[in-house]
């Protein structure tokens, strides 16, 4: 069965990246430009896995994050938080919001690849 | 005298045996004549044979001639009691003569009034000998007030008398006399009796012409007091015609155009009629030439004279024209300095506001003054510590630039920076506290835009960053197909470009974060060994490339600090990939080790080393060495400031050893964690 990833990430180049990588790896990527939309998305289709980013228009992931968690439904819904290096207090705060893993900027494709895979590996 | 006497005696002895003689040839001659002119026998004869008359006769004139004899005797022998008796007389009445001549002849000295006291006691002490039973070897000296006077023979001996000389009961000094040979015991050792009084007689004299002496010197300097004034002192007439003059005062006689017996100009005439009048004193200022005096006027009240006391206040003038210059520059910098300056006194009322306080606050002058400070234009968060710092200034400490928010009119907040002064008076009782301020607002929105500034060019350079690294490495995983040896080798020269602008970024955003005091540690029992063991092995490949020997030297574990660990790791690798960098040949040592309370971990290499030079600013931004070597290697020249400042935070030090092409040594110091105290402090 195809694994569903929904991607939450304003720049297009860098989803462009990610959604290569893991459709070659064989997932389903959906993408989604900011946080409402991946919302969205996320309700209606229920994916496995979801990649946020943390600063978007419109939603920030963080606002994302915790509407997830706090939806019965959705709250054990793996997230992959997508940060711009640094701020080790926003890794902290992602973490504790639920987030199950994160992924700082700039990243290697392969590392990505890797995490997602263990992630989705472990909740088979 | 002697002589005299003795001839009385030797008269009267002579008259004496005259008479016997004269009885005995009366004897001889009577009974010669009895022999021959009577012719009557033998002598025996005749005395039997003498008429009773005859014998009576004879007996008669025996009788008279002893008589005569024993008469004669007592005579003598009560003339010599009387001779004896006068000579003995004379000879005392000679000794109190030589004592009276001696004490005589000291108080003689004081007589001379122009004598000094020294002077009188070396005379003195000459004199001395001559009363004495053998003055020729008779020596003596006297010591007063560690002075010393002594003959021109003294010499201590054993046959010694003293006495002290006492001025006002107290004793001031001794008097000695001394005997240069042995004379035979008297009275007191080979002394006199007389003696002793005649010692004690003249140290009590002497100690009477100290004392004289002493009060005259007294009154001589006291007579001098006024000429010796270096300030001019007057005494006039009612007529204002000048009695006495100091030596001081002289000049300005001469500048009046006045003299002894002259009267003064005319402005002082007022004056004293004044002061006669009122019979009080009077003070007023004079300018002669450049000097300006203070003249005290005061009637001698009964005499119908005035003394007129001066005093030379130029300086004084001076320093007070001076100070009061000083306090116009002070007031006036004060008022137009582009600074908040605000005083407060000890009550905490405000007593100093100038016009920038004004400027920055809104409120006047007028509407703070008298106001509580702290009370009423300081926001709350700041009110403790404000209250604190007007404390401690208070007592004398001052405090420097410390931070705080200032209340204004409209309502806003301004950030001042303050230093706080103790404001004391002239006696230096502390009256209050003085702050001079800086408006930092600007600096702090300046500040904060650029920290804003950083982190939003880190995050928009990172995007781009992450684009080029992500797609070259996409090519380079071979995700888009085989790539070519050469298209391989250009794309890893991308990719590792972009690493090394990605960790310049960091760095930079972590110098900003230690300017901007957000450095967050997240503080732990953190194992020191642990972290070594990571880098080595992180770092272990990079060595082995370049053909380096990384060694580990750790005989303890684990050793404990408070810390973050991943900043601590941070310091660590950098410290060993610049080792790794710096260093052609050889090894790099990474050695822990616990040194009394504190954890050491060393990276030594056997790199280019540094100069003293380059070692005083290794830890500086952006310090790179100057070196082509180097030059070759990459890195943003941040990473030791950011060690240092890291290190620091966690109140340890880095300390470096260096030797230019012999290889560095960076010795990271920390303190040992404390199990009692506690993790997460």
């Amino acid at each position: 069965m195809t694994r569903k990833i929904i991607l939450a990430e304003d720049e297009p180049q860098i989803a462009r990246l990610i959604e290569f990588k893991l459709k070659k790896e064989g997932y389903e990527v959906t993408w989604k430009e900011n946080g409402e939309e991946a919302l969205k998305a996320i309700r209606a289709d229920k994916p496995d896995l979801i990649l946020l980013d943390v600063m978007m228009p419109v939603m920030d992931g963080y606002e994302v994050l915790r509407r997830l968690k706090e939806d019965e439904n959705l709250k054990s819904i793996p997230v992959v938080m997508l940060t711009a290096r640094a701020q080790e207090k926003d890794v902290v705060k992602g973490i504790d919001m639920g987030a199950e893993d994160y992924i700082t900027k700039p990243f290697h494709p392969a590392e990505l690849l890797a995490r997602v895979k263990r992630i989705l590996g472990k909740s088979r | 005298m002697k002589n005299k006497s003795t001839k009385h005696i030797r008269i009267s002895e002579h008259l004496a045996l005259l008479g016997i003689g004269l009885a005995a040839l009366y004897w001889i001659l009577e009974s010669a004549i009895d022999a021959f002119v009577f012719q009557e026998g033998t002598f025996t004869e005749r005395i039997i044979g003498a008429t009773p008359a005859e014998i009576w006769m004879r007996a008669v004139i025996m009788s008279i001639i002893i008589i005569f004899a024993v008469y004669a005797q007592v005579v003598i022998t009560r003339r010599r009691k009387i001779e004896e008796t006068l000579r003995k007389r004379t000879y005392d009445i000679n000794e109190r003569v030589k004592e009276l001549e001696c004490l005589y002849g000291i108080s003689g000295l004081v007589e001379k009034r122009h004598i000094p006291l020294s002077e009188i006691l070396k005379s003195a002490v000459d004199l001395i000998s001559s009363a004495w039973q053998y003055p020729e070897i008779t020596c003596a000296r006297i010591i007063v007030e560690n002075q010393t006077f002594k003959t021109n023979n003294f010499r201590e001996t054993a046959w010694k008398q003293a006495a002290d000389i006492v001025v006002h009961d107290k004793q001031t000094g001794t008097l000695e006399v001394c005997y240069l040979e042995e004379r035979p015991e008297s009275d007191e050792g080979p002394f006199l009796s007389g003696e002793r009084s005649l010692i004690n007689a003249i140290a009590e004299l002497l100690g009477g012409i100290i004392d004289h002496k002493k009060a005259e010197e007294e009154i001589k300097n006291l007579a001098k007091f006024p000429d010796e004034n270096p300030n001019p002192v007057l005494r006039v007439a009612r007529d204002s015609s000048v009695i006495y003059c100091n030596r001081t005062g002289l000049p300005l006689l001469d500048l009046w155009g006045s003299a002894l017996g002259q009267p003064l100009p005319d402005f002082w005439r007022q004056t004293i009629n004044d002061v006669l009048s009122s019979s009080s004193n009077k003070t007023i200022e004079v300018v002669l030439r450049d000097r300006i005096f203070s003249f005290v006027v005061a009637p001698v009240v009964g005499r119908g004279y005035i003394n007129l006391y001066g005093l030379d206040i130029t300086e004084r003038r001076k320093a007070e024209e001076e100070v009061t210059r000083v306090a116009d520059d002070l007031s006036r910098i004060i008022k137009t300095v582009n600074a908040p300056i605000i005083g407060v006194d000890v009550k905490g009322l405000v007593n100093e506001w100038n016009q920038k306080a004004a400027d920055i606050t809104g409120y006047s002058r007028d509407e703070v003054l008298g106001h509580n400070f702290v009370e009423d234009f300081i926001d709350d968060d700041c009110k403790a510590l404000l209250q604190q710092v007007s404390d401690k200034a208070l007592k004398g400490e001052e405090t420097a630039n410390f931070e705080f928010s200032l209340n204004t009119k409209d309502g806003q907040l301004v950030i001042v920076l303050f230093n706080a002064t103790t404001r004391r008076d002239a006696s230096g009782n502390i009256i209050g506290v003085f702050s001079i301020g800086q408006d930092i607002s600007e600096r702090k929105k300046i500040e904060q835009m650029k920290s804003d500034f950083v982190a939003l060019a880190s995050h928009e350079l990172r995007t781009p960053l992450t684009s080029i690294q992500g797609y070259a490495e996409l090519i380079l995983d071979g995700d888009v197909g085989e790539i070519s040896k050469e298209q391989r080798e250009f794309l890893e020269i991308i990719s590792q470009n972009t690493q090394r602008l990605e960790a310049l970024i960091n760095d930079v955003l972590d110098v900003e974060k230690i300017e901007s005091g957000r450095m967050t540690m997240k503080m732990e029992k953190t194992d020191l060994i642990q972290i070594v063991d990571n880098c080595v092995n992180t770092f272990k490949i990079m060595a082995e490339n370049k053909g380096l020997q990384l060694e580990k030297d750790v005989k303890i574990s684990p050793i404990n600090v408070l810390g973050d660990s991943d900043r601590l790791s941070q310091v660590f690798s950098n410290l060993l990939s610049n080792a790794i960098k710096y260093t052609k040949e050889g090894r790099v040592k990474i050695s822990a080790r616990i040194k009394g309370e504190l954890a050491s971990v060393a990276i030594e290499d056997t790199g280019l080393g540094m100069s003293p030079e380059d070692m005083k600013i290794v830890f500086s931004r952006f310090f790179r060495a100057e070196d082509s070597y180097v030059r070759k290697t990459t890195g943003s020249g941040l990473g030791l400031s950011i060690a240092k400042a890291t290190i620091e935070r966690h109140n340890g030090d880095i300390k470096l050893e260096s030797k230019l092409g012999a290889g560095s040594k960076f010795e990271v110091i920390l303190p040992l964690f404390k199990e009692n105290k506690g993790a997460g402090q």
